[in-house]
């Protein structure tokens, strides 16, 4: 009996009526409700069911209610693996690919299918990664995938492949090949060679896409469950592991052809959505409100029924998966980079503790190896020559002139309005601004930083640091009456306002339990707080796209739009030629190249181009603080503590050095 | 044994002292660049908008046949910045370059063609905020200055200033002329 695949496009966000369909799904098909959870939500393809075709028809069809897009596929038998390229040739009618035993050309205008996947499980990895740090950032309800653009960045940094397919117009698989970078010929990429072989692996895939006339991408191998497409994760250097990978890469492009030979399936709800559309705008355009009302349009108005379904099959044009892109979240701020989970050892209370810890055990290693009576008796020494006290008051002589040095640096230095800071020390004040949607991961509360510290008891029931993370690599805008800036946190002085104490996986704020052996302290500069700010001011350096890529972006507009490209159709016979191709390309980097001029005069904002933060050799302070005075104030307790214990400190020193002559 | 004590913790209070004069003297270093750079970066925007300025006279002339004179006493006050010599022709140079812009954009309330030029908006935009600019740094350098006058008659930082002759330095004075009343009359 034949196998056949139930596969659904899963939906970002679980629709309000996932229990529902989940029950569904259970009661009527007695499929598993976990899985099925499982299998509907999240990014990008996955199987929901297999079996027989007339089984999964009927899920199909209360799919198609449930709004989503699905495909029920019978898979075919993998043809042939893609060939490996030795070479490649370029002109303006087609591609053509070496491979060891022939030569297998993609002519212009050909219905490519690309695979661009990373065979590592690097992508799924960081892929959880994400997974994770969005749910700690926003909760289980607002969990946000990875990007499309951070999907390609990740692929090319790990170990990428690229399989192309070319499908004749029944999108039957002509030909396949599979290129690996740095394993293949770059020359014949002419200008667009590089010395990095990722790059050169990219400029093959754009070059599919320019030549294609229909051109299909796939990132998501190792991300998806599909059947037969698993990527192994574990030992990934052994060659019988990425043999085996690469078989399951080939079964994931054959098993995306089968699926564009099936077309998918939308749902009846998004065709009843898109009808209502086509009424409303109907109704709109002949400016009666009463057609957009329910009932049959034809009764109403012979013409409303013509413009509504023209209406609606745009729509349906418009919604048509046409090119499988993931999609990527459509939010107002982007989201914050991942935390850096900094090692126990980068916090201060950490090292102090880790240093009392490490003589302990260095001593008592010691008194292992050496006998224990010669260790004691080097300790009573030290102690007693007043030689542990003098060191002590030394480093607290030199910490009191550094809060000293700080506090009069504060002092000395000017505020600046924002909108005329001058490059070097400034010192600015005014409200935080985020300008990435950063959450605290305990408090839930939106801020432009944080710093979450988690503590463990010992074993004398004394908390010490087990681990600190903190959004230092946020940056954020600050705002006064003039203009904005923005801050990069990035190796500050960070004095936070909020502090929060919770239990570990709190989210809220509740009181901690004295019981709990872990604890987890939370401070937060709140989004809107007032903050006194001491950094180095900069030219930011931005990484905008170069103008071979931008020219690329408008070649491929240009494409795509017919009406654009009848432009350079002179001869009017409907096709581009080769020098009308040139002539094309020519006209596209002229107007590339003004358009670049043209935003290099436009001045920038503020924001855009000048960042405050931290200069080696240079302090950056950031302080939750309403005057300057507060800060100089407790600069100046700090240093007075410190001298005070300085000189107690060099007095039983001193006494004891006395006493030990003596 | 007292006295040995006594005699540490003085020592220790001596290099305590030695170390708070250099951070003091360092402090007056750092103060007095601090007020040469915040000098320098008023000069910067005073360059940016004398640069500016060819190019706003140029849009004018095409709408502003009439007002001959007073494009002729910007381009005479902009040459006078350029041939100033020393701190007080340069001041009293760019003071008199800011006064006859003001006549010029009040003159061009006149012209509303020209008010309406894109090309006018945008430079007289773009001088306007110069002219901002200039004024916070103009604010800035004159706290620069006041934090370090106040230091060197602080105690005990003025023994310090005294023994290396840290000097006063003066504030940004305003024009005389500016500082009188303005006329008001809302009579036709």
């Amino acid at each position: 009996m034949v196998t056949n695949y139930l596969i659904v496009e899963q939906h970002l966000k679980p629709p309000e009526n996932l229990p529902e369909i989940l029950k569904e799904l259970t009661q009527r098909f007695q499929l598993d409700t976990y899985q099925c959870r499982q299998r509907l939500t999240g990014r990008g393809m996955s199987l929901l069911a297999k079996g027989n075709l007339e089984q999964l028809d009927k899920i199909s069809v209360f799919l198609q209610q449930t709004g989503f897009t699905h495909w029920l596929v019978e898979p075919s038998k993998k043809g042939f693996v893609p060939l490996k390229i030795s070479n490649l040739q370029i002109n303006s009618e087609r591609i053509t690919f070496g491979c060891q035993k022939k030569e297998v050309a993609f002519p212009r205008g050909a219905t490519i299918l690309a695979i661009f996947a990373e065979t590592t499980g690097e992508l799924a990895d960081k892929s959880v990664a994400q997974l994770l740090s969005s749910h700690a950032y926003r909760g289980k309800d607002d969990v946000r995938h990875l990007e499309q653009n951070k999907i390609y960045k990740i692929i090319l940094q790990g170990k990428p492949v690229l399989d192309l397919y070319h499908l004749d117009n029944n999108l039957q698989v002509k030909d396949a090949v599979r290129i690996f970078p740095g394993k293949f010929d770059p020359q014949g990429l002419g200008d667009r060679a590089s010395l990095s072989s990722r790059q050169n692996l990219q400029q093959i895939l754009q070059l599919a896409e320019e030549y294609a006339g229909d051109f299909y991408l796939h990132t998501d191998f190792g991300l998806t469950n599909l059947p037969g497409c698993t990527l192994r994760r574990d030992n990934s250097d052994n060659p019988e592991t990425q043999r085996l990978n690469l078989l399951s890469l080939a079964r994931y492009g054959w098993l995306m052809v089968d699926l564009l030979q099936s077309g998918a399936i939308n749902s009846n709800q998004a065709e009843t959505e898109n009808d209502l559309a086509g009424s409303v705008a109907t109704a709109m355009l002949l400016q009666n409100p009463a057609l957009a009302a329910d009932g049959p349009l034809e009764e109403i108005l012979p013409l409303a029924k013509e413009i509504s379904s023209a209406i609606n099959g745009a729509t349906r044009d418009e919604k048509k998966p046409t090119k499988l892109h993931p999609k990527t979240a459509d939010i107002d701020l982007p989201a914050p980079p991942p935390a850096k989970s900094t090692a126990r050892w980068s916090n201060p209370k950490v090292w102090l503790s880790g240093a009392g810890i490490a003589i302990i055990v260095g001593a008592s290693i010691l008194s292992d190896i050496f006998n224990r009576t010669s260790i004691k008796a080097l300790a009573y020494h030290s102690f007693a020559s007043g030689a542990i006290p003098m060191v002590i008051a030394i480093l607290m002589l030199w910490y009191g002139f550094y809060f000293l040095r700080l506090k009069r640096r504060v002092e000395n230095t000017p505020t600046s309005k924002i909108r005329s800071v001058a490059m070097g020390m400034v010192e600015i004040k005014g409200q935080a601004i985020r300008s990435y949607a950063l959450i605290s991961p305990m408090s839930n509360t939106p801020c432009v930083y944080y710093r979450l510290t988690k503590y463990r008891r010992d074993r004398n029931r004394q908390w010490q640091v087990s681990s600190s993370s903190g959004s230092n690599n946020v940056p954020f805008l600050l705002e006064d009456e003039t203009g904005r800036v923005e801050i990069n946190p990035t190796g500050g002085h960070i004095s936070a306002g909020s502090k929060h104490e919770g239990v570990p996986g709190q989210v809220g704020l509740m009181l901690s339990s004295n019981s709990s052996d872990e604890k987890w302290v939370e401070e937060t500069i709140v989004d809107g707080t007032l903050l006194y700010i001491l950094g180095y001011a900069a030219v930011k350096h931005t990484h905008g796209t170069s103008l071979n890529e931008q020219k690329i972006s408008a070649l491929r507009e240009l494409k795509q739009d017919q009406h654009k490209l009848q432009r350079f159709d002179r001869d009017g016979d409907g096709k581009i030629s080769a020098d009308e191709w040139d002539d094309a390309r020519n006209a596209i980097e002229a107007e590339v190249i003004a358009a670049s001029l043209q935003n290099k005069q436009q001045r920038k904002r503020q924001e855009d181009h000048i960042v405050v933060g931290k200069k080696p050799g240079r302090p950056l302070i950031i302080a939750e603080t309403h005057s300057e005075d507060n800060l100089t104030t407790r600069y100046f307790y700090y240093g007075i503590t410190l001298f005070s214990g300085a000189v107690a400190a060099t007095g039983a020193a001193i006494y004891l050095l006395i006493n030990y002559l003596n | 044994m007292t006295g040995l004590i006594a005699l540490g913790i003085i020592l220790l209070l001596l290099l305590g002292t030695i170390i708070y004069v250099v951070i003091i003297y360092n402090g007056f270093v750092a103060l007095k660049n601090n007020i040469e750079q915040n000098w320098s970066n008023i000069d910067v925007l005073l360059k940016q908008r004398y640069d500016e300025l060819p190019k706003l006279i140029k849009v004018c002339e095409g709408y502003m046949q009439h007002e001959q004179k007073t494009l002729e006493a910007v381009v005479k006050a902009r040459s006078m910045v350029n041939s100033a010599q020393g701190e007080e022709q340069k001041l009293q140079a760019q003071n008199a370059l800011t006064d006859t812009l003001k006549s010029l954009f009040m003159v061009v309330e006149r012209y509303p063609d020209l008010k309406a030029d894109a090309g006018f908006r945008q430079l007289s935009n773009r001088i306007s905020e110069i002219e901002d600019q200039i004024a916070d740094r103009r604010e800035l350098y004159n706290a620069s200055v006041t934090i370090y006058n106040t230091r060197l008659e602080q105690f005990p930082d003025v023994v310090i200033a005294r023994a290396f002759n840290f000097d006063r330095r003066e504030l940004w004075k305003i024009d005389p002329a500016h500082r009188q009343d303005v006329e008001v009359n809302f009579q036709p």
